[in-house]
């Protein structure tokens, strides 16, 4: 091994995950928010996925404490069981944001191919990238942390018309009521943060761990820039416009603008949105398959376990192309149970008793 | 080979015999058996014909040896002969005692010659080399404006001393490994202790005597028996001609290896970047540097992205382009009977074959091929409306993009991908290409050069210098590589 | 090793499936497959149909010798006399200047007409570099306009930038009338036309085809499109009015190669064309909305130079228990060949912003965007639609301040 302090390599691979996490976050919210937050509430969809930010950094903490309790330690049963729930979890976080993905794509980039070839292509990509494992994709995400945010925020500056202020008002969007049941649909949002409670491969036995602040900032800023982009939503579409927009990748796309040859900019921007979702997407599948392994170390030998979730989750793509995707957006607040089933199992974990036992 | 190894006896005859008959000779001509009397003893000198320098050998050994008296060593024990006459009698300087036949005839087939005693189990083998080489040169496809312009040769001796004139240092340690089953190449492994780790070297040295191929001929050869990941696209070590840049790597933490026969170094543990970066960058000022490297990079990318980005806007995005250029493109396109896809392979394939005829071509009939190339194909080829205007110009500015890469082994692997990335263009426009992308830079990130992460510094994060796309003063440049063992 | 052997199937097993999906799925196309169109026209035809005329790139500079009559299913020659009712008709495809071809169709619908052409042609209509889409005042004046703008937008990769005119003759005619006189190509001449002519004011901001579907289907701005008119003979006339830029087109005493004249704005009340300013009142329009260009005024035959630009500040107030819109401008000017005080020429302008405003309250047309204030007060939705900005508008004071300073 290259003569690099263990430190130096064990905070390099936290670094990478909660990067990877923090895009995941920012991702889910931007596309649940579009989903979701803005039929309930309209061009108010940004206000309601504060609670979710909030949400995501307890996560974040929590996840801190699980590991400095649990790294070393692999045989308690609630350990499994815990795990078990964080596969089913980051599972259904990555179908979502996968397919998002595809949408998002055949909607703005290839309109007249075929859903089902779009889906296809975004499986194989995802099942490239998931081959190399958590590791890969958690660098791809650290390499992308200041690109992403400053292309996202640039490009969505160049598509804001001069009267942009419009777009917020009113305040409430369609009141108060349908605000406060968006914030509260959007609660799971925030669970691709829970694959902080894996650690990352590289440092699996017992390891000097980062503080808390380590990942509940890089998680805020990822989550803040889900917020941004609801809010960027907002402010390019008044609210008849958003309410007239039926299909997901319609809503995901900013529509409006006063500059010629635009085209460019919204392009990029689609293309920074789409590297967001994908990342997030292959991020939790890796961190599904994690912990599933985890669960059950007998699906480590041979990959199996990455197939069994690769199976799942393309059969998921394949129903959300058939049945279409409000099923999935009336099943996304669901989430938020499980999440906050890990949450409480990850608090009464047993403490370790002795450095690696 | 048994695993027992054979070593000599005190039999002079026998020996002779040994090596005869593992040399094939008297029908292989190249062997030379000389007998002689040297002093109170029989003794023979072995060697290759053609190889060995035979005025150092008949006037550095035979001549003293035939001119000891004839009691001169009779005193001496059968077993201490060879040493007697190393110690009295023969005035060559880098000698080593051995028993061993195959190390011995190893040694005589690289050009030494062994000296065997009658009553001793024990040869002297001596550097004897006096084959014709090539003197030390240009740099061939490492060319620089301003710098050092010597390179190696095919002797690995000549490149040892090469970097040694340049690293005049204590902690610079050579090891001889030989590489291949039956026809070995050898070898050196040359690092700075206490710089380098020196765990690196071990993994080196295992990975080179454990490679169960017959032969390694090339440095290229030899790269590929260390590196980790021979699937991928990309190469694991640095390969340089130049001994300034062997010892930037030297000083950096990195294992330098050098093949007989091959004149050029590798460099490992090598990052991506490594590939990039051109003694250029070093040798001139930050602001010089910089903007090269920024422009190598840009090459780069033009050369990687450009045809795979002009398909994908002409077949899915004709938005981008302003209606003068769409309508020029859009009358020309019209002309051309092929799909633009297949038009775009054509143009990328002949200038490939174009590459690749002039580094075939001899040196007359190369200049012409330019000629050829420029006018027949090209010219010729937009009158008939075979080709568009348009995408010749996207072609030859992503070739030229090529040249800028300066690792010819990275512009090969580029190469290859830019055929990825134009296919992906074709078929799903900017969609697939930015998956291929993020796959392409997903599987980047996971591979590993002797451990060490091919894109760090950058990801995963590992301290270094601000030296990766933006050359940063020297005095910003504090620390070794983060391989290196210590790093201040 | 095993490992490495199901990567190695599952990288197979990808592959397959990968050249299964790019085998003609996703829906690439070579650029001549596509028939690019620059400008589009639509006119009402006889029995609720509507007739859409596109002059499009022909792929060739060489000019071909004048049209050919089509037919279509069901409606053979009857493509000169517009077709029995009910029956989409194409008509012949016209070549009027090298590279460009014009073709129209009528249909009960803008898609049914767009997919006439297409079968036609035959090439796919792409509207990606589509410039202006000219629609007959006739047509306008019905709820009609909105569901036919959004019919375009919602088209694969309608360019949402095209600029939205109303005409008064035939719109068909009108695009039929385009021709490149300055330059080589018709898509520049267009860019440069709506450029210039924006950068003067005489047109309005803001008439791009998504602003105005935003705007029509917002109940806090109502839109404005270019109103333009062909103007086939040259008059030495000088008609009494205050300047020439407050006449409207089609009326103008000018030499010039081309028929077609820009000026103006078609005002809307939600969907519905309901007024039209001049091309004096459009410049006024935009010094209200900020959004002012104009480098050089024209007072009382004076020309002043814009030195510093202007600041708009818009309000809404209650007096008398009446909702009061105001708008408070300040404004630098050179002095030009000054015959005029900075009170006498604030008070001209302050007239003008007064008798625009009026004229869009005529035409219950809220160009200005007063609705965008007046939404602020309201928490959310429901309230703000309980509020019927559209009657408040038309029944508010109307104030107006000007500042003006002369250096």
């Amino acid at each position: 091994m290259p003569n690099t302090a263990l430190d130096v390599r064990v905070r390099a691979a936290f670094r990478a995950r909660a990067t990877a996490a923090a895009v995941a976050l920012g991702a889910q919210i931007f596309a649940t928010g579009t989903g979701l937050g803005v039929t309930l509430s309209l061009n108010a969809a940004y206000l309601g996925a504060m609670p979710c930010l909030l949400l995501g950094v307890i996560i974040a903490a929590a996840a801190r404490r699980h590991l400095a309790k649990s790294l070393g330690k692999d045989g308690a049963v609630r350990l499994g069981i815990l795990r078990a729930m964080l596969c089913l979890l980051l599972l259904s976080c990555s179908a979502l944001l996968l397919s998002a993905t595809a949408v998002f794509a055949s909607q703005v980039l290839l309109a007249q191919a075929k859903v089902f070839a779009v889906v296809v292509l975004t499986f194989a990509g995802a099942v490239i990238c998931a081959l190399s494992g958590g590791t890969g994709i958690a660098r791809l995400a650290f390499a992308m942390r200041f690109v992403l945010p400053l292309g996202l925020a640039v490009f969505t500056l160049q598509a804001l018309s001069p009267d942009f202020l419009a777009g917020l008002f009113p305040w409430l969007g369609t009141g108060a009521r349908p605000l406060a049941l968006c914030a509260l649909c959007l609660l799971g949002a925030s669970a691709p943060v829970a694959l902080l409670f894996l650690p990352p491969p590289e440092c699996a036995d017992a390891c000097a761990l980062p503080g808390a602040w380590f990942f509940i900032w890089r998680v805020l800023l990822g989550g803040a820039c889900g917020v941004l982009m609801l809010l960027a939503v907002s402010l390019c579409n008044t609210y008849e416009t958003l309410a007239g927009l039926r299909v997901w990748g319609e809503r995901m796309h900013i529509v409006s603008s006063s500059q010629p040859r635009e085209g460019i900019t919204h392009m990029l921007l689609a293309l920074a949105k789409l590297a967001a979702l994908f990342i997030g997407g292959v991020s939790t599948l890796c961190a599904a398959e994690q912990a599933a392994c985890c669960a059950l170390p007998v699906l480590h030998r041979g990959r199996v376990g990455l197939a069994l979730c690769l199976l799942v989750l393309g059969v998921v793509l394949w129903l959300l192309t058939r049945w279409g995707m409000d099923w999935a957006f009336r099943a996304a607040p669901v989430l938020a149970l499980p999440l906050c089933a890990v949450l409480l199992l990850s608090l009464w974990l047993p403490g370790r008793r002795a450095r690696g036992g | 080979m048994n695993d027992d190894p054979i070593l000599l006896c005190p039999l002079l005859a026998r020996n002779i015999e040994i090596f005869k008959n593992r040399l094939g000779a008297p029908s292989n001509a190249d062997v030379i058996v000389r007998r002689f009397r040297s002093g109170a003893f029989e003794s023979a000198v072995l060697a290759i014909d053609g190889m060995v320098d035979a005025r150092r050998v008949d006037e550095n050994i035979l001549k003293p040896c035939m001119d000891l008296p004839e009691f001169a060593g009779e005193h001496v024990p059968p077993c201490e002969r060879t040493g007697f006459l190393m110690a009295h009698a023969v005035s060559i300087l880098p000698m080593k005692m051995k028993e061993n036949v195959d190390e011995i005839l190893a040694d005589v087939l690289s050009g030494q010659c062994a000296l065997l005693c009658e009553g001793s189990a024990v040869a002297s083998v001596m550097d004897t080399r006096g084959f014709d080489r090539r003197a030390v040169g240009r740099p061939e496809a490492e060319q620089v404006v301003l710098g050092p312009h010597e390179s190696f040769t095919e002797a690995l001796r000549t490149n040892i001393t090469l970097l040694r004139r340049i690293v005049q240092r204590e902690e610079l340690t050579t090891e001889f490994v030989t590489a291949g089953g039956r026809m070995k190449t050898r070898c050196a492994l040359l690092y700075l202790r206490g710089t380098a780790d020196e765990a690196m070297a071990a993994r080196i040295r295992d990975r080179l005597e454990a490679s169960g191929y017959d032969f390694a001929l090339t440095t290229g050869e030899v790269e590929q028996i260390i590196e980790e990941h021979p699937m991928a696209l990309v190469p694991q070590c640095v390969r340089t001609e130049r001994p300034d840049r062997a010892a930037s790597f030297l000083a950096e933490g990195q294992i330098v290896v050098l093949t007989d026969g091959s004149p050029e170094a590798l460099g490992a543990p090598a990052t991506l970047w490594h590939q990039l970066h051109t003694p250029d960058d070093t040798s001139m000022r930050w602001q010089y540097g910089t903007f090269l490297r920024v422009v190598r990079f840009l090459g780069a990318a033009i050369h990687l992205f450009l045809p795979g980005l002009y398909l994908a806007v002409l077949r899915f995005h004709p938005e981008l382009l302003s209606p003068i250029l769409l309508t020029s493109v859009y009358e020309t396109s019209s002309r051309v009977p092929i799909p633009v896809y297949l038009e775009a392979l054509l143009m990328t394939l002949a200038f490939d074959l174009i590459n690749e005829a002039g580094l075939r071509a001899p040196g007359a009939l190369g200049n012409a091929l330019g000629i050829v190339s420029g006018l027949i194909l090209g010219q010729s080829a937009v009158s008939a409306d075979i080709v568009s205007p348009l995408l010749l110009i996207v072609v030859a500015a992503s070739g030229l993009g090529g040249f800028c890469v300066p690792g010819y082994a990275l512009n090969v692997g580029l190469k290859i991908a830019q055929l990825l990335f134009l296919t992906a263009g074709a078929f799903g426009g900017f969609y697939l290409m930015a998956l291929l992308a993020l796959c392409m830079a997903c599987r980047l990130c996971t591979l590993h050069s002797l451990g060490a992460p091919l894109t760090a510094p950058l990801t995963p994060h590992r301290p270094g210098n601000p030296d990766i796309l933006l050359r940063f003063p020297l005095k910003f440049q504090k620390a070794r590589a983060f391989f290196a063992k210590h790093r201040s | 090793m095993q490992m490495f052997a199901l990567r190695g199937v599952l990288c197979l097993l990808l592959l397959l499936m990968c050249l299964f999906a790019l085998c003609g799925c996703t829906g690439g196309q070579e650029i001549e497959d596509s028939l690019f169109v620059l400008a589009m026209a639509i006119d009402p035809a006889p029995d609720g149909n509507l007739t859409v005329t596109v002059k499009a790139l022909s792929g060739t500079q060489e000019a071909s010798s004048g049209g050919s009559s089509g037919e279509s299913g069901g409606a053979a020659g009857d493509a000169a006399q517009g077709g029995s009712p009910g029956t989409p008709v194409s008509s012949g495809i016209e070549q009027t200047e090298p590279g460009y071809i014009v073709l129209s169709a009528t249909a009960s619908s803008c898609l049914r007409a767009l997919g006439l052409l297409s079968v036609t042609t035959p090439r796919t209509v792409n509207l990606s570099q589509l410039r202006e889409i000219v629609i007959s005042r006739t047509l306008a004046e019905t709820d009609a306009t909105l569901s036919i703008l959004r019919e375009i937008h919602a088209m694969f990769r309608a360019n949402s930038e095209a600029i939205v005119v109303v005409t008064p003759d035939d719109a068909g005619d009108f695009i039929r009338g385009h021709h490149a006189i300055l330059g080589l190509r018709l898509s520049k001449y267009l860019e440069v036309l709506f450029d210039q002519y924006e950068s003067l004011d005489i047109i309005p901001a803001r008439a791009t085809l998504s602003a105005v579907i935003a705007a029509m289907e917002s109940g806090t701005i109502d839109a404005t499109a270019v109103y333009a008119a062909g103007n086939a003979f040259d008059s030495p006339l000088v008609l009494p009015e205050a300047g020439d830029t407050d006449r409207l087109p089609g009326h103008l005493p000018r030499t010039a190669p081309a028929t077609d004249e820009y000026m103006g704005a078609a005002l809307f009340d939600g969907p519905r064309m309901t007024g039209v300013l001049t091309g004096e009142q459009t410049g006024v329009l935009r010094l209200m909305q900020g959004s002012a260009q104009r480098t050089s005024v024209i007072i009382d035959g004076a020309q002043y130079r814009v030195a510093t630009g202007t600041r708009v500040t818009r309000g809404l107030g209650e007096v008398g228990g009446t909702l009061e819109i105001s708008i408070r401008m300040t404004l630098s000017l050179v002095a030009g060949q000054q015959s005029w005080t900075a009170g006498e020429i604030a008070a001209q302008i302050e007239t003008s912003a007064v008798n625009t405003l009026r004229a869009l309250q005529a035409a219950s047309c809220d160009a200005v965007g007063f609705g965008r204030l007046a939404i602020r007060k309201s928490p959310d939705i429901a309230s703000w639609e309980a509020r019927d900005w559209n009657r408040v508008f038309e029944q508010a004071n109307v104030r107006v301040t000007a500042d003006v300073r002369i250096l």
